[in-house]
């Protein structure tokens, strides 16, 4: 009957976190900058972010599609196309995605860290107004 | 030697998927994506009946702006004025302007015109502008102008 009344408690107990399969240790923020092509604005011209994951066995780390969260007043953002690209390398393995507005994902191999050098772009056809814009993409691991 | 392994199959079950996730932000400022020179200002000539001042009249010069634009931006040309006369003109006149080459305003206003700009190599906007006085310009030099602003 304690056995039971254990196993049910047990089975009636919400989950608890598992021992953190994967963290996001570090994350540094990108910096667009203009390319020579006046309709791109890249981190490949400015600064790539660099994420740094802890994962010890094969974490899957996935690249969100990447936003613009903030342009300046007039400029006609829904003609921008807005992508990122990333390059990742672990202890005995590295993945890499190009440019792309969609979501991409990889698992990784097993390794102490995986670390991500993600790059973000927008192209606007019709050029860039003056003023300060920002991208987001969401980085998580599993 | 059941009762543990039947324990610790349920711990394992109830556990949750562990999960992380971070934004991360690129910021980017654009500046400078329009700029403007004037390499040629314009000269006014009189009309053989006297009563106009302009650049397009024989021996007068249009003025010659040159722009260039690396996004979307908008060329303003203020309302055209008269800056400088010579002493004992009475006034009365009347400054208008026209332009041609990057966009085209075939016709004289008097009013303020803005030109929508995208992606411009170097391109010439040719300025013509004049002062019309229905009672003519006595002797002397003058100065009428439209101030043109990029942004």
């Amino acid at each position: 009957m304690q056995l039971r009344g254990l196993i049910a408690v047990l089975l009636l107990a919400p989950p608890v976190p598992a021992l953190a399969a994967c963290n996001v240790l570090v994350s540094t923020s990108g910096v667009l900058a203009r390319t020579g092509d006046a309709t791109v604005l890249s981190s490949e011209s400015g600064v790539p972010s660099v994420i740094v994951i802890s994962g010890f066995l094969n974490p899957s780390i996935s690249i969100s599609d990447p936003r613009l969260e903030s342009w300046p007043p007039g400029f006609d953002w829904t003609s921008a196309t807005v992508e990122a690209s990333y390059q990742a390398a672990w202890t005995l393995g590295s993945s890499s995605g190009g440019y792309s507005s969609g979501t991409q994902s990889f698992s990784a191999g097993i390794g102490l860290a995986v670390t991500v050098t993600l790059n973000n772009r927008v192209t606007a056809a019709g050029g860039f107004r003056q003023g300060n814009y920002t991208t987001k993409t969401t980085i998580s691991c599993s | 030697m059941r009762i543990p392994a039947v324990i610790a199959l349920v711990i394992c079950a109830a556990a949750g998927p562990a999960f992380a996730s971070t934004d991360v932000t690129f910021t980017g400022t654009v500046s400078d994506t329009c700029t403007l020179a004037v390499p040629t200002p314009g000269i006014m000539a009189l009309s053989t009946d006297g009563t106009i001042l302009g650049s397009d009249q024989t021996l007068g010069v249009p003025a010659t702006v040159t722009v260039l634009s690396l996004g979307g931006n908008t060329l303003t040309l203020s309302a055209p004025t008269l800056t400088s006369h010579p002493p004992g003109y009475a006034g009365g006149e009347t400054v208008q302007m026209k332009f041609s080459g990057l966009a085209s305003q075939p016709s004289y206003v008097s009013t303020q015109q803005t030109i929508a700009l995208g992606l411009i190599p170097l391109t010439d906007l040719i300025v013509n502008m004049q002062v019309v006085n229905a009672n003519g310009f006595v002797q002397g030099d003058y100065t009428a102008k439209t101030v043109l602003t990029c942004s």
